[in-house]
């Protein structure tokens, strides 16, 4: 018990990172991940040893997500003045990165909340497409196809110099158009 | 673009992922070194993933805030959770929404009779540096208070069904007593505390050896679920938790081992049994 305590001990920093992703505001997300991490002790008889400790807790973490915005839908929020759509990653570096990092991150935000989330779990969480398709409750399939449109939509995005502005405001601006 | 056809695209960005096996691999890998444009676009690809992976590293490599830590450490269902006396006093700060955890502060320092309004207005107007604090010193006093073994409890255990009546009006649900038998606790009875924000029900248990424990709830603006082992310097501890909008808190005295196994049974039983409010 005490080992699986700490190895989820271990993964509080990329659970943070999903949460910040999922709630935008990082204190939001701290109390996200403090639901996921409540719940997780209360069913850790359910994980299984040895499957990947981080996609369970993930699961856990996007259902207590979808969970508390079903609350807030039925809620009026008098607090949210946060512009939507954008997420709270950030971009740390030396100079020359950040401004290479800064246009992969813009580039990264312009895309579907769906590309993004895929993206997120498998180009930047490492986890395995099955993995994946259990957080996003989506066959494999899906999640292979959603992967290679959010790749080829992210090449896109930075090839069209999307990076140099913010996301959401140049995919309305394109809506706009259109 | 014919060249594309030999491999799916899926195999390609399976190659990319690391998901084909040794075989397919060097097939992939033979393809690509022949077709350089189609390299170009996989390393253009590996690239991406690259940097994306280092999008919100620094979240990544800030501290682990202490409360979360805490929480692993002192949930009831926790074998290592629990209270340590010993432990350096830690404050982390409050779980939730300030607000609401200042309002369940303020409800509990209501409890106390005269001066205490005084301290309800000082902990409102000013940043309080501790909630905490002041929460678990006014639990204290009321679970003094009323836990004192003359002091009248306002529903005995034979009016049991009837209070739980009286808590679903006030409450609009149904909140049960635990039964705490198995760990030598018998119910004495309860009262419903009125206080400025919220009611506030208490459900008190005593055991033969004179160790008693209360269980404390109110309803909660905070949404979330949240659990946290409290103790006091002097002589209470206790655990705290919100779940369904409705925040509990067991405490007994700290000498009381017992506690941390009687909280994660009450704990057991509200998860199961609370449900959320009736509509009015």
């Amino acid at each position: 018990m005490d080992d699986v305590l700490q190895r989820i001990e271990q993964e509080i920093p990329r659970l943070r990172r999903y949460a910040r992703y999922l709630r935008r505001e990082p204190d939001h997300a701290d109390d996200l991940v403090q639901e996921c991490l409540s719940r997780a002790i209360a069913k850790i008889n359910t994980w299984q040893p040895g499957t990947n400790l981080r996609a369970w807790l993930f699961v856990i973490l996007r259902n207590c997500h979808i969970n508390e915005i079903r609350r807030e839908q039925r809620v009026v929020s008098l607090d949210d003045d946060t512009p939507a759509n954008e997420p709270t990653l950030t971009v740390p570096g030396s100079q020359e990165t950040r401004v290479a990092l800064a246009e992969v991150r813009n580039a990264y935000l312009s895309l579907s909340e769906e590309h993004r989330e895929v993206l997120l779990l498998v180009a930047i969480e490492g986890l395995q497409y099955e993995e994946a398709s259990a957080i996003l409750e989506v066959p494999l399939g899906t999640v292979r196809s959603r992967l290679s449109r959010a790749r080829q939509a992210l090449r896109q995005a930075l090839d069209a110099g999307l990076g140099a502005m913010t996301g959401p405001g140049r995919r309305t601006a394109e809506k706009s158009h259109g | 673009m014919a060249e594309r056809n030999v491999f799916r695209d899926e195999q390609i960005q399976d190659y990319i992922d690391g998901r084909l096996n040794e075989r397919d691999r060097a097939a992939v890998a033979a393809y690509l070194l022949a077709r350089p444009r189609v390299a170009a676009e996989v390393e253009a690809i590996r690239r991406q993933s690259e940097a994306l992976m280092a999008l919100g590293q620094e979240i990544l490599d800030e501290p682990v805030p202490e409360h979360l830590r805490r929480v692993l450490r002192e949930h009831p269902a926790s074998s290592r959770g629990g209270l340590e006396p010993e432990a350096p006093r830690a404050m982390h700060r409050p779980i939730g929404r300030l607000s609401s955890f200042l309002e369940a502060a303020a409800a509990i320092l209501v409890l106390c009779a005269g001066g205490a309004i005084g301290w309800f207005a000082h902990g409102v107007v000013h940043p309080a540096p501790s909630p905490e604090d002041m929460f678990l010193a006014d639990m204290r006093r009321a679970y003094a208070f009323y836990g004192a073994r003359d002091y009248p409890v306002a529903f005995p255990p034979d009016r049991a069904e009837e209070f739980v009546t009286w808590i679903g009006r006030s409450f609009e649900r149904e909140v049960r007593p635990p039964d705490l038998a198995e760990f030598g606790y018998s119910y004495r009875g309860g009262r419903l505390i009125p206080s400025a924000s919220a009611e506030i029900g208490l459900f008190q248990y005593e055991r033969p050896e004179d160790v008693r424990l209360a269980v404390f709830f109110w309803t909660t603006a905070a949404p979330l679920t949240v659990v946290r082992a409290l103790y006091d310097r002097d002589n209470i501890a206790g655990h705290f938790w919100t779940t369904n909008g409705l925040s509990f808190a067991v405490i007994s005295d700290r000498a009381n081992r017992d506690l941390e196994t009687a909280a994660k049974a009450i704990f057991a039983f509200y998860d199961k049994s609370v449900r959320p409010r009736r509509p009015a």
